[in-house]
């Protein structure tokens, strides 16, 4: 069907970006360009908001996973462990099946990154202890996909402060599929 | 509608005045925490014509800062009497009677700018900006050189904290705030709040009157080079101050998007100068500890106004402008980790 949604978008877009010329305050000059940028951020993900939350579910349950497996060869007494164990046999139940809707991917995305949000604070309360040192690739890998993630999109602090900043990030990290 | 209500105000506020007319009443955009109108005041006082610029700075529809519109008040006055360059104070009401929401007013303080593009951009500021930098550095001193306890400021801002607790003391309120107002899983802020406790900075240089939003963006500047205003005093509290200089420091005020703070001045020089006007070393682990929860706080704040936005409490777009941004400080937060 076209226009498409994006086309859609970005004929909302173009028609914001026109009222906000048009209307005389400068109040209301600012907030229609805040509109405009919402939408700009809108349109750059549409195409790939599923795609990014299938694979960061993909990649979240094999982190998740290897965490699961390491923290069972840990000492069982300590209660951050065996709670944090019983998080993730949860989370990592069930699986992402045929339901792609944004909504059911985005609840399942959720709920693994409350069981990496566990994962990543036990590690963060172990990390100079020998005992725990097993755990620690994990932890890179967690927080390497963290910066995956956050690197995505675009945000008007891209073209004030963080411009510089974002060009050398996305240099260092490997190219997404 | 607006400038009715003002004119009665001002008519209760200002006994002696006669013939009173309000006029020019327009909003000002940003200030994502308060609204923020301009208006002009004409009025006849013992048959002299007067005028007056005003600013009021009132409540949005669903305030959750109630004590914080009060503490930016009394806060911003005993600025103005300790000589900070700030609006003058006028008047603060707490209900809603005049104007529907709480809200205070002060004078507006002509031929400024505040924006940060303008400064770094117009030709016209190019002389004035190095000027401006070094004001930048000598208000903040002079902030942190208040006497505040002769002041009175533990009245309304509590006792101050010793040196020792500024830090954790900071830690804990910005968690506080995380864990009320996250709508989603955090695991980079949450890691981020235990870093910081493994990484305590040494106790504070000394105790002071901490501003909390100090950067290039939040003052009124002129083309002579002055600062003739500084805003936003509503997270202001006692306690590190360093915690302003790195809060100055942060990535996200390096309006140039190179590494110059505020986009006017090199971190070394005005690291030097803040130290030189202050008499005090500015720790490098301390300045790396309250950037980083800097950005935590940052992000706090920016969660907040997600929920706002999320349970139908404000409409402004811009809250959710900035919200979005929340991934770029999570980068940052976890660079200045080392992760």
């Amino acid at each position: 069907m076209r226009p498409n949604d994006l086309e859609l978008l970005r004929l909302i877009e173009g028609t914001m970006l026109e009222l906000g010329q048009e209307v005389p305050s400068a109040y209301s000059k600012a907030q229609a360009q805040f509109c405009f940028m919402l939408l700009e951020d809108l349109a750059n993900r549409w195409n790939e908001a599923a795609h990014h939350l299938f694979h960061d579910i993909r990649e979240l349950e094999e982190i998740l996973g290897q965490a699961r497996d390491l923290l069972k060869r840990l000492p069982q007494d300590d209660p951050q462990v065996s709670s944090l164990l019983q998080t993730l046999e949860v989370a990592l139940q069930g699986g992402v099946g045929e339901d792609l809707r944004l909504s059911a991917l985005e609840e399942r995305h959720r709920r693994l990154l409350g069981a990496l949000e566990r994962l990543l604070c036990l590690c963060e309360d172990k990390v100079n202890e020998p005992a725990y040192e097993a755990l620690m690739p994990v932890r890179s890998r967690a927080y390497q996909h963290l910066r995956r993630e956050a690197a995505r999109g675009w945000t008007f602090w891209d073209i004030l402060s963080f411009r510089n900043y974002i060009m050398k990030v996305k240099q260092s990290l490997p190219q997404e599929s | 509608m607006l400038a009715e209500q003002l004119a009665q105000y001002l008519a209760y506020r200002l006994p002696q005045a006669s013939q009173l007319s309000v006029s020019n009443v327009f909003r000002i955009p940003g200030g994502a925490s308060r609204e923020t109108w301009s208006f002009d005041a004409w009025w006849l006082e013992e048959g002299r014509q007067t005028s007056q610029g005003f600013i009021l700075r009132r409540d949005p529809p669903a305030s959750l800062l109630v004590t914080d519109r009060d503490i930016e008040f009394q806060v911003m006055e005993m600025a103005y009497r300790g000589g900070i360059p700030v609006p003058r104070l006028r008047w603060l009401e707490t209900e809603g009677r005049w104007l529907e929401r709480p809200f205070f007013i002060m004078d507006r303080i002509d031929g400024c700018e505040t924006s940060p593009q303008v400064l770094l951009t117009d030709p016209s500021f190019q002389e004035a900006r190095p000027k401006i930098a070094q004001q930048f550095v000598a208000v903040l001193a002079a902030i942190h050189s208040l006497d505040f306890k002769a002041m009175g400021a533990e009245a309304f801002l509590g006792p101050a904290p010793a040196p020792e607790e500024c830090a954790i003391r900071e830690i804990e309120k910005w968690e506080r705030v995380i864990d009320r107002d996250a709508l989603e899983p955090q695991p980079v802020l949450r890691a981020a709040l235990r870093w910081l406790r493994r990484h305590l900075p040494p106790p504070a240089p000394k105790v002071v009157l901490v501003h909390s939003d100090y950067r290039v963006g939040n003052f009124l500047y002129d083309h002579e080079g002055n600062i003739r205003g500084v805003l936003d005093w509503e997270m202001a509290h006692l306690g590190d101050p360093i915690e302003d200089v790195a809060w100055a420091c942060l990535r996200p005020w390096r309006w140039a998007g190179d590494e110059l703070v505020g986009g006017i001045i090199t971190r070394e020089e005005f690291l030097c100068r803040y130290e030189e006007a202050m008499g005090i070393r500015v720790d490098p682990q301390a300045l790396h500890f309250w950037e980083l929860l800097g950005n935590v706080k940052l992000a706090a704040i920016f969660i907040t106004g997600a929920r706002s936005l999320a349970e139908g409490k404000t409409r402004e777009p811009i809250l959710a402008m900035v919200a979005r941004g929340n991934p770029r400080l999570e980068l940052e937060i976890m660079d200045l980790m080392g992760v």
